[in-house]
Parts: structure tokens; sequence; C-alpha cells
């Protein structure tokens, strides 16, 4: 009875072991150290920044696989947006802009990565407001080892524009403030 | 006088009344205006801060209309009014007496949700003190924005059954919030 008992947990360790080797190279998004920042023009003159304060995904990171072993995945909670400015906000959430109620979430899964461990292109689907179009992320790597409570981390950071009127736009900002700049800053805990 | 009598409402009331109504009907007003405006109207950013110092002055003058109405005496309700109006009337007049608080303090709690106080008028500032809570904002919103149009319902009935009493029934309770001293309606 001990001797069979012993083997099943000695089976299931094994087991676990070989999984974690396989998915060695798998990240989750730690998203309190992950920012989706903005900044669009306001009026020609100036920038309107914000971040997106609720970010979550996963994303693999295997330099040794090549350019297929690098893949991202992230979920934006669109409530979240902070520009600092409580009616802003609250008009950015409304369908004037995000629409929240409706679309709750924008995605990005990315389709392919041209590049190396360093950095290059990662290119995806985002879907914002109900519309999914390709994007293509500048991505480099920012660095990556052990932190110093037991885990592993790599982050990356990108810059990506996007125009308003290619994802529905909504209210009418003026000529200078179509393009939105993103910069994203992802750190990632070993699995 | 200034005060009210067991049958009639002073001046004090009375001027509370139409100085609440007056800036109730006039935010709403006010309200769906301006977020139809497009970003560039000259008004986009004016609207705006004049619905929050407006709406403060209305909270404030909410707040002393209901202190008034307990350090007061409370004059019955028109003595030619049925029974089922008395009842109704009793109601309205509480469902107003919340809403005149809960609209804007709801907006109150939108506008300062990040931190940052009411400018009323560039003359001073009122302080946000609340902290940031995302749920009680959210709350917030939809009740600021349902009770305003639900309350605007309300003000239409009030004032339609004000106007009813006094043009088809040719009661008094229409000169009672007019005339301090009114002449004693009876339905005839």
């Amino acid at each position: 009875m001990i001797a069979r008992t012993l083997a099943a947990v000695l089976a299931a360790t094994a087991i676990a072991c070989s999984a974690t080797a396989a998915q060695a190279a798998q990240y989750r998004i730690d998203g309190a150290h992950s920012f989706v920042q903005l900044k669009i023009s306001h009026l020609g003159y100036s920038w309107m920044v914000g971040t997106f304060d609720r970010i979550s995904g996963s994303l693999s990171f295997d330099p040794a696989a090549g350019p297929a072993g690098q893949k991202i995945s992230v979920e934006i909670d669109t409530a979240s947006v902070d520009t600092g400015h409580a009616e802003r906000d609250k008009h950015l959430r409304s369908p004037d802009f995000l629409n929240v109620r409706k679309f709750p979430k924008a995605t990005f899964v990315s389709t392919g990565y041209e590049g190396d461990a360093k950095g290059g292109t990662m290119k995806g689907n985002l879907t914002l407001m109900g519309v999914t179009k390709p994007i293509a992320i500048a991505v480099k790597k920012v660095g990556e080892g052990k932190d110093p409570w037991g885990g592993y981390r790599a982050g990356f950071e990108g810059t990506a524009t996007l125009s308003r009127k290619a994802f529905g736009a909504g209210m009418n900002l003026g000529p200078a403030s179509d393009t939105v700049y993103f910069f994203l800053s992802v750190e990632g805990i070993r699995n | 006088m200034w005060r009210n009598g067991s049958d009639r409402y002073g001046l004090v009331s009375i001027s509370f009344h139409w100085a609440i109504a007056l800036a109730f009907v006039g935010l709403v007003a006010l309200g769906v205006w301006m977020v139809g405006l497009s970003y560039y109207d000259p008004w986009y950013n004016d609207s705006l801060a004049l619905h929050k110092a407006i709406g403060i002055v209305a909270l404030a003058l909410a707040a002393a209309k209901l202190g008034w109405r307990f350090a007061d005496r409370k004059p019955g309700l028109a003595v030619d009014l049925r029974p089922h109006e008395r009842a109704g009337a009793t109601v309205m007049h509480w469902c107003l007496n919340a809403l005149i608080v809960l609209v804007p303090v709801t907006g109150y709690v939108i506008s300062t949700s990040e931190g940052a106080g009411i400018d009323m008028f560039g003359l001073f500032e009122v302080p946000a003190v609340l902290g940031k809570t995302e749920a009680f904002r959210d709350l917030a919103i939809d009740l600021h924005y349902y009770l305003a149009y639900g309350g605007i319902a309300l003000v239409a009935v009030h004032a339609g059954a004000a106007l009813k009493h006094h043009f088809v029934d040719r009661g008094s309770t229409l000169k009672r919030m007019l005339n301090p001293r009114p002449p004693t309606g009876r339905r005839g």
C-alpha cells in the first residue's frame, strides 16, 4: 500500500517536472508591472496622455525556438482607461469613444514575429471596439532574469500606432487627433 | 410673512421652491444640451464648468431648503385636496425632496472621482472628499443620468397636478406657492 502510494507520488512528480520543462518559455503577464500607455494629439498643440490600468495575458519567450517561439496574447480592460481627469475618462468610456459597456475588452493576439531575441516586429490582430485589424508592434527586450522573490521575469517594450477611423472613430476630435500612439511595457513572470 | 403658517407657505419656503425648481429644470436642460456639443463648440468646456458650479449651488439650496423644512412649521396640504390627491402630493413631495439632493450629489461624485475639486465660477474650489472608487463612480454616473431624467418626468407630473388643481379644480395649491398670504381656496 505504502509502496503503491509512493510510486503514484513519484509518477505525479515526474509528470509535473516534465510539464514545467515544456512550459519553460511560458510567461504570464504581471499586471502590476505592465502598462499600456496612449497618447493622442490635443488640437495639434500638445499631447494627451493616459494609460489602461488593467491588462492581463500571457506570452511565450523562447529565443532558442526562433521567431516561432515568440508569442503574446494581451487582454485590456477598456473601462480602466485613466487620463487623470474624471469627466474625460467618463466620456472616453462612453459610446462616443471606447463604449466599454458594449466592448469591455480589447485584445491583441500575435500572429507572427520577425526579429531576434533582442527585438523585432510583433504582428497580430488588435480587437478594439468590436473591430479587428492587423497591427504591427515594434518590440524590444528590456531585460530578463531572476527576481528577488524566487521567480524569473522577462520584460519587453513596444510601440504601435493606430488610426481611430480604422476602428470606428466615434467623436470627431479634429484632424490632428486621428492617430493614437501606444507605448507598451509588458513584464512576464515565467510559469 | 417669512415663516410658514399652519395653512400657508412663508416667503422663505416659496423662495426655496422656485429657486430650486429653476435650478433643477435649468440644469437638466443644460446637461442635455452640453453632452450633445461638438468638441469644437465654443461652449464645450464652459458648459460643463457652469453645470458643475450651478449644481453645487443647487445642492446648497436643497440642503438649506430641507433644513428650513424641519426648522419651520410644516403647513398642511391645501384643505381643498381629495384624499388620494393628498396621498399623491405627499409621496411626490418626498420624491422631489430626495431628487434635489441625490442628483447634485451624484454629479459631485462623478466630477470629483479622480480627486479634482469643483471650481465655483473661478471664485473658490469645492474640494473632493471621496476617495477614488470605480464601483461608486459608475453607480453615480448611472444614478445621475436616470434620476435627472426621471426627476424631470416627476417635475412635469408635479407641475401638471398643480396646474390642474388651479385651472380645473379652482383650488388653492398653486396660489399658496405664489403668494405667502393667499386667499383661502374652497372647492366650488
